[in-house]
């Protein structure tokens, strides 16, 4: 039975017992991939761990497929540098830095790994449109 | 669950506020695992 027939999945919720992750100071870092499987080489297709790196971030095909096929343990010396300047550029377009270059490094010092964080202590969040302001 | 993550993405690009105006269906969001309710039936029509 095919229970996502018809459907559209934006969401798939895993709940983990907080206790179960181990240390309560540690930070988790969550990712997931989708392969092919059981039908042809299993291969990965993608990967998945802050929303949106392949759709704004990195707008090259091929270095998206290299991205979705890779782990995120290679993020920052395969990929930082072309999230870094994909920020570089829109927010010199914007005009919204005086040093778009330093802004990129700290983003990308934030982001990376693109990975999703969770902590006991540290609730997870990405970065507001607040705080933002503040990098 | 409610923040618009693609308004956060790219307010965080652009270094600048960006509100694309779309909202989260609140009203699909649970108090209790699994948060979200029921699948939404395709396609889906604004």
């Amino acid at each position: 039975m095919n229970y996502f027939q018809n459907r559209n999945v934006t969401a798939i919720v895993m709940e983990v017992p907080t206790q179960s992750i181990g240390d309560p100071a540690a930070t988790v870092r969550a990712w997931v991939t989708v392969s092919l499987c059981g039908h042809a080489p299993e291969a990965q297709m993608s990967r998945w761990g802050l929303p949106l790196i392949t759709h704004i971030f990195i707008t090259d095909p091929a270095v998206q497929d290299d991205y979705n096929r890779s782990l995120p343990a290679a993020d920052v010396p395969r990929f930082s540098q072309t999230v870094a300047d994909a920020l570089a550029r829109v927010t010199q377009l914007a005009d919204s830095t005086d040093d778009p270059a330093a802004y990129a490094q700290r983003v990308v010092a934030r982001l990376f790994p693109t990975t999703l964080p969770y902590s006991w202590i540290r609730r997870p969040r990405l970065v507001s449109q607040a705080s933002m302001v503040a990098l | 669950m409610t923040d618009n993550v693609e308004n956060v993405m790219l307010s965080l690009q652009a270094n600048t506020p960006v509100d694309q105006g779309a909202a989260v269906d609140r009203t699909n969001i649970l108090d209790e695992f699994p948060y979200f309710g029921a699948p939404h039936a395709a396609p889906i029509v604004d």
